[in-house]
């Protein structure tokens, strides 16, 4: 039974081992550590293949020639170990050296084991089979094996420390684990070549060796071991049926044929009904059990990548307000996948640089990127996201390279790309959890960096088209105040007109004579008259002049501020008053005490109200007319009515009055713009506009805002 | 004595002319708009009508056009205001205004001037 048992685990091994190395191979052969790994465990493959071969041998003839090439494997084993080890640290080129020494060392083995100095075979009945008979040899051949692994095991240790708490490290963790155990097992192989038969080194310790291919897998499955990740879950369903069918098999068949035959003395092939029975109605069960393993074992901690798409589409890449959007998307980021820092580098055109946007952790907030540097560089020559712990040393340059990942508290740089233009780049830190950044998140991350460029663009281009508008906006202000230019003149010249004729009438009459014989009292009085009517207009004049000047300034970035609408009613009306009661158009005015506060940007209110009470004037066409304002609360909600009894607007031309570059005045007399701006600025104003006409009747403007108070629940 | 009518809703301007010209032998009356500004000219019948072109109500044009009916004698000095200068000011003259002023009025004494002018060739 031992025998057995021996020979399948090695056999399984071998089929295992076989196809790690055949899977490494093939996900990476043109990787030089890759390559090195196969090899390794190819030779870890033919060594356990051999020794099955070698355990059922039926002479002895047959048992020394498996148990010789077995032993080319054996002797190759420590040089192609460190070989691989010593390329999997990047230390291969320091220890050229060793690494030579030790091959040549291993062909010298190899020459030998083919005489009786290195090994012969002698059958041993407590075994029951062939067992390798050492030769002279054959203790430096294991003396080198032994070393080997000491000195890699050091290595090892080495690196665990100067990697500590990266990727990296939680890698090498499982390689040293998985050697320790997988070689403890093998070298027990060796001392049954000692007659040693020491339970549970014999026959357990060779099943360590497919323990060893086990915890391989689950690195390569959780931290990307040999920069593989793979969707392993029918892979390892498969495998664990495998090994099912196998064992039942071998075991169940072996077990009892030697119960019927020998026990019962049935025909041996009886033996296989059991088999057949087992396998039939365990494997369905199996299988499920497998999978549900396998999904709870190796997938636990995986993330929900749709409802991370989701929760980032609807909350991030829908915000258009350049200024928030990094800031949302980094926040979003660290929120949903439980980061510990997250930054957005956006490229700055003008400066050619990428400068930071918005920054979550990030070592150094202002940090910024030269189209040259390493980084940038390397985004925009592979388009791939860069992870620090597994391409960072693969690159040219990784000193600043790395350098540039510590400023940014970064563990993976995703490129932004738009139109093979890298537009942005985005660097995420460590999941608190712990957990490290798979070949699934990196994929996800990258599709989730393309939108994010395409809604970087979007509100570049929403942020460029409202400066237009705002430009568009100054234009038609310019134009409108070349239109008040009368009113204004009126306002203007009339209080300095007046200021200068009493100056002048004070001189005069002292010229004149007509201040002769007055009393120093009756002059005083005079001169304070004038003084008292010279601060009075100049006043008047120097008030019209900060209302205008208020009004063309272009406004800056939006400061919302409440907004008692009835005063800037009249802060309009200041403007445009006098010109409207020159016209004959009487103001009315009716808001009532409580009217709504709301929240809004004053320069903005201002500027709609002066559009649309000036069009109202100019509806009258030099015709006495009247002009109604208003104002109630709906709901909460502000209503404005600015109601006129002009002329109008045609039901076939009301559809278009908001349309840009729509007018129906005279050519130079407007722009066109008016309304379109009008609409553009209330709905930036969380507010809306609604238009009523009748041709020779008049026309009401509605104007809806929420109340400030609303407004403040609302966000 | 020789009146003066000023019609101008600027209230501050009526009272100017009234302190600059009533020391100097003139009755000044004023006028805020139009029809007083005509009734005025109806009871008084003032030599000199000083009118404001842009009014609340009546215009002054309009308001010049009716006095000349009434009375053909006044002489009527318009103030108009500055834009579309050339133009408002050939419509005036046509309309049959003594002259005419570019609001604000720049010297006192020049307007006197033109006053005076204006009396001289009344007489004629």
């Amino acid at each position: 039974m031992d025998k057995h048992f021996y020979a399948i685990t090695s056999g399984i091994t071998a089929i295992a081992t076989l196809g790690l190395a055949y899977f490494v191979f093939l996900k990476g052969r043109l990787n030089k550590i890759n390559r090195h790994y196969s090899i390794w465990t190819l030779c870890v493959c033919l060594w356990s293949l051999f020794l099955t071969l070698s355990i059922y041998a039926k002479s002895e003839e047959f048992a020394l020639w498996f148990c010789r090439i077995l032993h080319i494997f054996a002797i190759m084993l420590p040089a192609v170990y460190v070989d691989f080890v010593l390329h999997f640290l990047r230390r291969e080129e320091r220890e050229r050296k060793l690494i030579s020494i030790l091959y040549v060392l291993s062909g010298i083995f190899v020459l030998f084991s083919f005489t009786p100095m290195f090994l012969t075979v002698s059958y041993r009945p407590e075994f029951g089979f062939y067992v390798t008979k050492p030769g002279i040899f054959y203790p430096i051949h294991i003396v080198v094996f032994v070393s080997c692994i000491l000195y890699i095991y050091i290595r090892l240790i080495l690196s665990l420390v100067e990697f500590r708490d990266t990727e990296r490290s939680k890698q090498l963790w499982y390689f040293f684990i998985a050697t320790v155990v997988g070689y403890s097992g093998g070298l027990a192989n060796y001392l049954i070549n000692y007659n040693f038969k020491i339970f549970p080194l014999y026959p357990l310790g060779n099943a360590t060796v497919l323990l060893y291919v086990v915890i391989i897998g689950v690195s390569i499955v959780r931290h990307q071991f040999m920069d593989i990740e793979v969707v392993i879950r029918r892979t390892a369903v498969f495998a664990g049926l495998f090994a099912f069918v196998y064992g039942t098999f071998t075991v169940v068949t072996i077990l009892g044929q030697e119960f019927f035959k020998s026990t019962l003395g049935w025909n041996q092939w009886v033996a296989t009904i059991p088999t057949v029975l087992i396998i039939t109605f365990a494997l369905r069960p199996l299988e499920i059990f497998l999978t549900n393993a396998t999904e709870k074992f190796l997938f636990q901690k995986k993330y929900d990548y749709r409802e991370l798409l989701k929760t980032f589409t609807n909350e991030v890449l829908t915000v258009l307000d350049l200024q928030k959007l990094p800031d949302q998307t980094v926040s979003g980021l660290i929120r949903i996948m439980k980061l510990e820092s997250a930054s957005l580098l956006l490229y700055d055109k003008d400066n050619k640089i990428y400068k930071m946007a918005a920054t979550v952790g990030a070592k150094e907030k202002d940090i910024s990127f030269k189209d040259d540097d390493t980084l940038v560089r390397y985004l925009k020559a592979s388009q791939q996201a860069i992870l620090k712990d597994k391409s960072v040393d693969k690159i040219e340059g990784d000193g600043v390279l790395k350098d540039s990942f510590k400023k940014l508290n970064a563990q993976l740089c995703l490129p932004v790309p738009l139109h093979d233009e890298l537009i942005g780049i985005l660097c995420l830190g460590m999941k608190k959890s712990g957990e490290d950044y798979t070949q699934e998140d990196v994929d996800i991350l990258t599709t989730l960096a393309r939108t994010e460029a395409i809604a970087i663009s979007n509100a570049k281009l929403f942020d460029e088209l409202s400066k237009t508008q705002a430009e568009a906006a100054q234009r038609e202000k310019m134009a409108v105040i070349g239109t008040l230019a009368a009113g204004i003149n009126h306002e203007i010249c009339n209080p300095l007109g007046i200021v200068r004729g009493h100056c002048e009438m004070f001189l005069l009459n002292l010229r004149d004579g007509l201040y002769h014989g007055k009393s120093v009292e009756e002059m005083s009085k005079i001169a304070s008259d004038i003084m008292n009517k010279v601060i009075k207009e100049t006043d008047r004049a120097t008030g019209i002049t900060k209302k205008l000047s208020g009004f063309a300034k272009p406004s800056k970035r939006s400061e919302l501020e409440e907004i008692y609408i009835e005063k800037e009613v009249d802060e309009v009306l200041g403007l445009i008053g006098h010109d409207m009661s020159v016209n004959n158009i009487e103001v009315q005015k009716d808001f009532p005490e409580n009217f709504p506060v709301i929240t809004a940007d004053k320069k903005q209110i201002q500027e709609v109200l002066f559009n649309i009470i000036r069009n109202a004037a100019q509806a009258m066409d030099k015709k006495p007319g009247r002009i109604v304002l208003s104002g109630f609360s709906e709901n909460g909600s502000a209503v404005i009515r600015i109601a006129d009894n002009g002329s109008g607007i045609p039901a076939d031309k009301i559809g278009q009055i908001f349309n840009p570059f729509y007018t129906t005045k005279a050519p130079g007399k407007g722009t066109g713009l008016g309304l379109f701006i009008v609409k553009q600025v209330v709905e930036k104003n969380k507010g809306s506009i609604a238009v009523e006409s009748e041709a020779g009747v008049g026309t009401t403007f509605t104007l809806r805002f929420p109340n400030a108070a609303e407004l403040a629940a609302a966000a | 004595m020789i009146k003066i009518l000023t019609i101008d809703d600027e209230i501050e301007f009526t009272n100017l002319i009234d302190s600059y010209f009533s020391p100097r032998g003139y009755q000044v009356l004023s006028a805020y708009e139009g029809e007083t500004g005509l009734a005025i000219v109806k009871k008084e019948k003032p030599e000199i009508c000083l009118i404001d072109l842009k009014m609340p109500g009546k215009h002054g044009d309009e308001v010049m056009s009716e006095i000349l009916k009434l009375e053909p004698k006044t002489k009527c000095i318009m103030i108009t205001a500055s834009e579309g200068e050339g133009k408002s000011r050939n419509h005036m003259m046509r309309l049959g205004a003594y002259t005419c002023f570019d609001k604000p009025i720049t010297s006192l004494r020049t307007l006197e001037q033109s006053i005076k002018e204006a009396l001289a060739d009344g007489k004629r």
